[in-house]
């Protein structure tokens, strides 16, 4: 094959042949046409598989064409174009929380499984378990502040056992004791911290009741269930309130009053707060 | 034209205080009339603003000269203050209780026993109160006589009593709290503030409309008082020489631990009596006194209740360990 002949085979293969190659193709023998045809087709493929040219290869004209050849920016499409793409999830999750919303609360389980267990689910914060302590220093595990449901299992005829849970370094972050303390409202206790590697409420209830057992008649466990009891009826309205010293634990709002006064009221500004995020001065 | 808007300005700010000033000196509000009022308003004492207008009420308490007010019906000192039949008394300050931010005025040239002192109540109902204001005396309803308070800065728990009742212009700060029986049950010292809106112009027009009207939710103001036990205290104190008032305390602050129930010691004053009895900042405080401390609020209602000079016993959980520790309770001013 001479220079012209390779040239329209050039031409064909690339897509671009001209009057006279079939005349200048037909007169070479068939079996090397088709032998370089196949090289051809080969480097073909082999160049739409190159990778993007690097940037240090790119010269001003090429750069122009390619941006010519991209052409302009496409618009940008707005993310709500397609808002009916979403709207039949969106519909559905909404129907699912409205239907989540007005189911009614879970209720108060009790009720004794074959295992001997007590199942207690407490759903109110600041309930409180001393109206329901029974003559005999009964002893009541302080489980009351929770405001996510905590499920305590308490066994009732195996012994009671004083769990110790294993000492585990308390993270302090605390500011240094001889740095005065800040003159603004109560500091909002940062509680994924406070109480790092203290017992569970069912071992401290457990440690509480271990304490004080000689003086109590009935069992620990019995006193535990009577307590766990009580905070299933601390809603029903069945239980007295003591002396008007006692604090009002009705609400487990803190009244925050701050100093200074307000010239509207001519009084200090009072502000509740959750008592979880209030630092007492004892 | 600026200086008739002016003028029309002035004359309208002049024009709305005339009502304050011709309204009579602690006249009962409205319908209210009782041998309630009768009996105790000759205890009371009217304390003026810089202008000469009613602002604060005092109460006496002791036939010596000695007064109580809040701290927010004080703008100056010493001060005329004005009593029933037009009597005036010149009053200064002789003790302040910087716990419950009251203050003792004591009168110069007090001529005893022309006039009676407040009786204190020593504990208070629920139901219908007697509010003497610098107007005059109101109706209110107390709803709880031991809502969990904390004052600052000195973050000290006091049980307080809340009240509620209706006003749209007399201003509640300061005033006096009787019972029905004309007993001195609690001085006025917060009024709850409401939950602003959240965008910024409500805000800033609910604001102003409530400034105008009342405090509280749907008008009605829901104020706090410190209660007969806290008064009772604070009177006890202002009455000796020194006029001091003695708060219990073991000179630590505790919290909420991460735990249903747990109280956990946040910081210890250095020199306090849970400082010598080793008492360290995380431990787990889990009796008091042989009493199991269910939440913060039980613990601090404890420590409330102490005399000073009596021994509190805590026992503690520290790295499971459970320690008991032993102290007497002192007083705040020793070591803070």
């Amino acid at each position: 094959m001479n220079n012209e002949q390779m040239d329209a085979l050039f031409r064909k293969v690339f897509g671009d042949v001209e009057n006279g190659d079939e005349q200048l193709l037909g007169s070479v023998n068939g079996g090397a046409i088709n032998r370089e045809e196949t090289i051809l087709t080969n480097l073909k493929l082999e160049l739409k598989n190159l990778g993007e040219v690097p940037e240090c290869q790119l010269s001003s004209d090429r750069l122009r064409d390619a941006i010519l050849s991209k052409g302009t920016m496409r618009e940008p499409v707005s993310p709500f174009a397609n808002w009916w793409k979403f709207a039949v999830p969106v519909a559905a999750c909404a129907a699912l929380a409205v239907f989540v919303l007005q189911m009614p609360r879970s209720q108060v389980i009790d009720e004794p499984d074959t295992q001997g267990s007590i199942a207690t689910k407490l759903e109110q914060p600041s309930a409180t378990l001393e109206n329901k302590i029974e003559p005999n220093d009964v002893v009541v595990p302080p489980v009351t502040e929770q405001s996510a449901k905590v499920e305590i299992v308490l066994p009732i005829d195996q012994p009671t056992i004083v769990k110790k849970t294993s000492p585990s370094t308390v993270k302090n972050s605390r500011r240094p004791v001889t740095k005065p303390r800040p003159q603004y409202a109560s500091r909002t206790t940062v509680s994924d911290q406070a109480g790092v590697g203290a017992p569970s409420p069912a071992a401290m209830a457990d440690m509480v009741a271990a304490d004080l057992k000689p003086k109590s008649s009935p069992s620990v466990a019995g006193i535990a269930a009577g307590a766990l009891e009580g905070f299933e009826n601390r809603d029903s309205g069945s239980t007295s309130r003591g002396s008007a010293a006692k604090p009002d634990e009705s609400s487990p709002k803190v009244v925050i009053v701050t100093a200074g006064t307000n010239p509207d009221t001519r009084a200090s500004n009072a502000t509740e707060v959750d008592k979880k995020n209030v630092v007492f001065g004892g | 034209m600026s200086s008739l808007v002016a003028s029309l300005v002035l004359m309208s700010q002049v024009l709305a205080q005339e009502p304050l000033q011709t309204q009579p000196l602690l006249q009962p509000v409205g319908a209210y009339q009782s041998a309630a009022w009768a009996s105790v308003v000759d205890s009371l004492a009217v304390l003026p603003d810089i202008a000469g207008n009613p602002f604060g009420v005092a109460v006496l308490i002791d036939d010596r000269g000695y007064f109580v007010a809040h701290t927010s019906s004080l703008v100056y000192e010493p001060l005329t203050a004005k009593m029933s039949g037009g009597v005036e008394v010149k009053l200064g300050r002789i003790g302040y209780d910087k716990e419950t931010q009251l203050v003792l005025l004591g009168a110069h040239n007090w001529v005893p026993e022309k006039r009676q002192p407040a009786r204190l109540a020593p504990t208070v109902k629920i139901g219908e109160l007697m509010v003497a204001t610098v107007r005059g005396p109101v109706r209110g309803m107390l709803t709880s006589d031991s809502r969990p308070g904390l004052f600052l800065p000195s973050q000290r728990y006091v049980p307080l009593a809340e009240i509620q009742f209706e006003t749209k212009d007399v201003p509640v700060g300061g005033a006096i709290v009787f019972d029905n029986s004309g007993g001195l049950v609690g001085i006025l010292g917060a009024v709850l503030q409401p939950e602003m809106p959240l965008t910024s112009e409500q805000r800033f027009e609910n604001a102003q409309q409530q400034a105008k009207n009342a405090f509280g939710p749907a008008g009605l103001t829901v104020a706090y008082a410190l209660g007969p036990t806290i008064l009772n205290r604070v009177v006890e104190g202002f009455k000796r020489d020194d006029h001091k008032v003695d708060h219990p305390s073991v000179g630590f602050f505790f919290k909420a631990g991460s735990g249903p129930g747990q109280v956990v010691v946040d910081e210890i004053t250095p020199g306090s009596p849970c400082d010598l009895a080793g008492v360290k900042t995380g431990d787990l405080i889990m009796m008091a006194n042989g009493t199991p401390i269910a939440n913060v609020v039980d613990l601090a209602a404890l420590l409330f209740a102490l005399e000073p000079g009596s021994e509190l016993t805590m026992r503690l959980y520290r790295k499971g360990d459970q320690i008991d520790v032993k102290m007497k309770v002192g007083v705040k001013t020793l070591w803070n």
